[in-house]
């Protein structure tokens, strides 16, 4: 479970920024008060335009950015009192997730296992199967380098899921993805969930949203705009589709 | 903790040795360079040497005396040429264009002068841009001058003594290692801080820089390994690469000694003579921190850099700050004390002149490395400090 509560992020901006962004005050708040529930077997999406606050909310899931103010908990732990700890239930992935292009699969793959505290035994039997069931097992001594976008996804994938984490966060994930490694992500998502993991994928496409995920949580210049299941989120469209229900959502609550 | 930090050591050693620009700068250039320049400058400068020692010398020779005794004696002498001529003016553009190598000219009255015993001169014309400078027509004229004093020696029956009433006997007190560790010994750990910067500065580029740069760094920050064992790993590689780096440069560099021809016996057997365990252990006390020093300098710089090519323009420049001082050293002149010692970098070139001389005052040594260990813990702690920030690793 990832229980997100009062999450606030400040960033502090140089002079340089200032300027670039237009703002006179010397830092910006891109994340107010944000609150939801991520539920076991469920996948939650978090669904808003460019520049919402998608990424920073979930990097800060991921560790990898701390909360202004707030709390977050992941499977139980709070972030801000062992991280460490949280990160080893956790998987992380995104769309433009980089690969150490001089290392092979199997490389890759055993040095995240061990990172997450894996004996080699263990490594093995669950590289395997991922490896089995993504069809990776050619190309598993290759550099990674040498291989096609596909190919990389599925490094990704292995790398992710090696510790066979409780928690997947997944940031954009087919962001600039060709269609048949975006259905790998897919089907990895809905694989998740059949197997009871907790799920949060953000995204800016609503057909995708529309295609997985149980809860929704549409998100706006920082603020959370509406929470709940993607059940009554239908039931409530004021719309005649999904996309124009969120188009409606969020340019009612543009910012003055 | 440690386990992390080893698998993080096993994964960036074996990322960099697959780095081939890492490979070039940390092995191939430092084995290299010094046997490749010394074998093609010796070659060189000895091949250029034995042609113009052997080479047969043409002398313009432009004489207002009628007297032949100079003629008559440059003459007899083997591979040599004399070119006659009326006019002086002429041997300037022969010799500028290289068909003379030396111009002669005798005024009037020189035989004359050096009968009646009265001072006299002659004019050697000559270039100072040529291997041989003056010395051949030095060593001819010279040897026509013996025979003179000699006949006059005969003449008034003296001997030698009457002009060289004594000789100076030389005793040198230094030994040959003290005047090669004294005069030379800088040279070597001058070559070493260069070797081990420029050869930490890639890999330290590649470690930091790289990963923002190739979108890494977010997928081993969401790793449950703390940041302080992701850049203890990562420093201990860079320091790593740097001493192995100039390591091989110093072994290139006594590689090249011995293969290069023309260096007298008793340096090579100094040379080779310092290569002992205890000269080993004294240096590497020293630049294990040094290098933990250097990489500690690097990485806040490769942190903060967003591409390769900004972090190789912000790093580059270091390389300066880091010669000047090594170079400091090695003026003559800048003794190593209590507050030499004390000054990073500066004391590894002065403290290795004094090991290899072998005079190392155990004192000061002890203040070196104390201090410098000190440094390299400074610069681990602030590393550190800069890695937590968020604003410099995601920048």
């Amino acid at each position: 479970m990832i229980e997100v509560s009062n999450l606030c992020k400040e960033f502090s901006l140089n002079k340089k920024q200032m300027q670039e962004i237009g703002v006179k005050e010397k830092s910006l708040k891109v994340l107010h008060d944000v609150s939801f529930t991520c539920q076991p077997g469920r996948v939650y999406s978090l669904l808003g335009p460019n520049g919402a606050g998608k990424t920073t909310t979930l990097r800060i899931i991921a560790t990898i950015l701390r909360a202004t103010s707030g709390t977050v908990k992941v499977g139980g732990i709070n972030l801000n009192e062992d991280p460490s700890a949280a990160r080893a239930k956790m998987g992380f992935l995104t769309g433009t997730t980089g690969l150490y292009e001089r290392l092979t699969p199997n490389e890759m793959v055993k040095y995240f296992g061990k990172l997450n505290g894996m004996d080699d035994k263990l490594i093995e039997d669950r590289k395997d199967r991922l490896y089995s069931l993504l069809g990776m097992h050619d190309f598993a001594n290759k550099r990674i380098g040498k291989l096609s976008t596909g190919m990389k996804q599925k490094v990704s994938i292995t790398r992710t899921m090696i510790h066979d984490p409780e928690v997947v966060v997944f940031d954009e994930p087919t962001s600039g993805l060709d269609v048949i490694t975006a259905k790998n992500i897919i089907e990895l998502i809905r694989d998740c969930k059949d197997q009871g993991k907790t799920v949060i994928f953000s995204s800016h496409i609503m057909s995708e949203v529309d295609l997985l995920c149980d809860d929704l949580g549409i998100i706006h210049d920082g603020r959370i705009l509406f929470n709940d299941t993607m059940e009554n989120f239908r039931k409530q469209m004021q719309t005649e589709n999904l996309t124009e229900e969120f188009i409606h959502i969020v340019t009612q609550n543009e910012p003055v | 903790m440690f386990r992390n930090i080893l698998t993080i050591i096993k994964k960036e050693t074996l990322d960099t040795l697959r780095d081939k620009r890492t490979i070039i700068v940390m092995v191939l250039v430092p084995v290299l360079v010094f046997p490749v320049l010394f074998i093609a400058s010796s070659r060189l400068q000895m091949s250029v040497m034995e042609r113009e020692q052997v080479r047969s010398l043409k002398i313009g020779y432009v004489s207002e005396d009628t007297d032949t005794r100079l003629e008559d004696f440059l003459k007899a002498r083997e591979r040599l040429e004399l070119v006659y001529m009326d006019d002086a003016n002429e041997l300037e553009s022969l010799i500028r264009s290289d068909s003379l190598q030396y111009g002669l000219f005798i005024p009037d009255g020189f035989a004359g002068a050096l009968d009646n015993m009265e001072e006299t001169s002659l004019r050697v014309y000559f270039s100072g841009t040529r291997i041989t400078g003056k010395d051949r027509i030095d060593r001819l004229l010279a040897q026509y001058e013996n025979t003179i004093v000699n006949e006059r020696l005969q003449e008034k029956e003296l001997t030698q003594s009457f002009i060289k009433p004594f000789r100076t006997e030389s005793v040198n007190i230094a030994t040959d290692q003290e005047m090669i560790g004294k005069l030379a010994g800088g040279f070597l750990p001058y070559l070493f801080i260069i070797f081990c910067f420029t050869g930490a500065m890639y890999p330290a580029i590649d470690l930091f820089t790289g990963e923002k740069e190739r979108r890494t760094m977010e997928t081993l920050l969401t790793a449950p390994v703390s940041r302080i064992e992701i850049l203890v790993g990562k420093m201990f590689v860079i320091a790593l690469t740097g001493l192995i780096s100039a390591m091989l440069a110093i072994l290139g560099l006594f590689v090249g000694l011995q293969v290069s021809a023309g260096l007298p016996d008793f340096i090579m057997s100094v040379v080779m003579g310092i290569l002992t365990l205890s000269f080993v252990m004294y240096l590497l006390l020293m630049l294990i921190p040094l290098t933990i020093f250097f990489a500690g300098l690097l990485v806040p710089l490769t942190i903060y850099a967003k591409t390769f090519k900004e972090a190789q323009s912000i790093v580059t420049p270091l390389t300066f700050i880091v010669i000047i001082p090594a170079a400091l050293g090695l003026i003559p002149g800048v003794e190593y004390n209590a507050v030499t010692a004390l000054i990073p970098i500066v004391n590894i070139t002065l403290a290795t002149k004094e090991i290899i001389a072998g005079t190392i005052h155990l004192p000061h040594y002890l203040l070196t490395v104390v201090s410098l260990v000190g440094l390299a813990a400074i610069s681990v702690v602030f590393c550190a400090k800069w890695f937590g920030k968020e604003s410099n690793v995601l920048r």
